[in-house]
């Protein structure tokens, strides 16, 4: 009897494991996804070939920025994430193409694409090692998906187990929140100058 | 009654020592040669060429002839002109080894790719080098005789012991390091 007990005992711990095993199984997309390099913002974030730090974040209603044949205004229901970065290659150049912003709540947003000539964007310029530049990225976010959201910066999301920095962004300052901001083209070093009103 | 086997701890033990040498095979085999083939190609070691002489590679040979140093756009920045020499030999292996890849190297190991563009300060200074020949259009110049080359890179003012390399898809594992 004490033999069966032990044999009974035995067999519901091995289908708990593999149900365990099976539930904790990571799907191929998982597997084969970028790695993560977890950041927080103010303190410069590092993966094997580039470093990034953020430096200044700001919200607007509005952005009005250089297009083609001119200036345009481009207005949002959500709110506008204008967000100034410095970033480096570590040992060899590289291009930095992929930036997306993650909500609390987990949806994932792409950086606008309605500002395509914008001095300084991500991807803009390449990244040489040793020689830190400045990095402007732009998000047109809805307003909820803000607060305790994180930044996401990669070489590439095509490429798999590719390095990816997730960035933890603290609260907003109420200083840095703004009814519009215009980015004006700046100089060799800032690429852009921004107003505010 | 179990029955006891003679020696079958150490059948275990053989056949525990045997998977060290046949996990390691069964990956190899599953790799189709491509796992020893990288192993080849990371263990190769550059032809490494001094400054002003020439070495035969790919249907040509190649020459550094200076690494001249012109002040950058940006703060604590230096733009560095490399000019090559080739004397093509052998235009059909040249394009036989296409494409062309090159790489400015510095002593701590980092890379640089060239420059695109030529920078403004190239033009002003050096307009000698503006309109020549880069490693990517090798294919439309490569025809018997000496062919002139510029890259430029754009690189810290710390970046020390610089070389250049210098590699052909199709000579590969072999490539050169010109410094």
């Amino acid at each position: 009897m004490s033999g069966g007990l032990k044999n009974a005992v035995a067999l519901c711990l091995a289908i708990a494991a593999l149900y365990g095993m099976r539930l904790s199984t990571p799907l191929y997309s998982e597997i084969v996804s970028p790695v993560a390099v977890p950041g927080v913002q103010g303190k410069p974030a590092k993966t094997a070939r580039f470093v990034m730090g953020i430096v200044k974040v700001y919200l607007a209603q509005e952005l009005t920025a250089p297009g083609l044949g001119g200036t345009r205004t481009y207005t949002t229901s959500g709110r506008w994430l204008v967000i100034e970065a410095a970033a480096k290659a570590s040992s060899e150049s590289i291009a930095l193409t992929s930036a997306q912003w993650r909500g609390p709540d987990g949806i994932r947003y792409a950086m606008t694409r309605r500002l395509s000539t914008t001095p300084g964007l991500l991807g803009s310029e390449r990244l040489e090692p040793g020689i830190p530049r400045p990095i402007l990225l732009v998000f047109e976010l809805p307003e909820n998906q803000i607060e305790g959201g994180t930044l996401l910066v990669a070489e590439s999301v095509l490429a798999p187990l590719s390095e990816q920095l997730q960035i933890t962004m603290t609260p907003i300052e109420a200083a840095n929140i703004h009814p519009s901001i215009t980015i004006e083209r700046g100089g060799h070093i800032l690429p852009w100058k921004l107003g505010f009103r | 009654m179990a029955t006891e086997y003679p020696n079958t701890r150490k059948h275990y033990w053989i056949c525990l020592v045997l998977l060290l040498v046949l996990i390691p095979a069964a990956i190899l085999m599953h790799s189709r040669g491509a796992f020893i083939e990288w192993i080849a190609q990371a263990s190769q070691e550059p032809i490494t060429v001094e400054r002003g002489k020439s070495q035969p590679y790919a249907g040509g040979n190649w020459r550094l002839v200076d690494l001249s140093p012109l002040p950058g756009r940006l703060p604590d920045t230096n733009v560095l002109l490399a000019e090559l020499e080739i004397a093509i030999d052998d235009p059909v292996r040249i394009k036989q080894a296409l494409p062309c890849s090159i790489w400015l190297i510095d002593k701590d190991g980092r890379r640089w790719e060239p420059a695109f563009l030529s920078e403004p300060v190239v033009r002003q200074m050096r307009p000698d080098a503006v309109g020549k020949p880069h490693c990517f259009n090798l294919p439309e110049i490569a025809r018997a005789g000496t062919v002139q080359m510029f890259e430029t890179f754009l690189i810290p003012h710390d970046a020390e012991g610089l070389a250049l390399s210098v590699s052909m898809t199709g000579e590969q594992p072999l490539r050169l390091l010109l410094e």
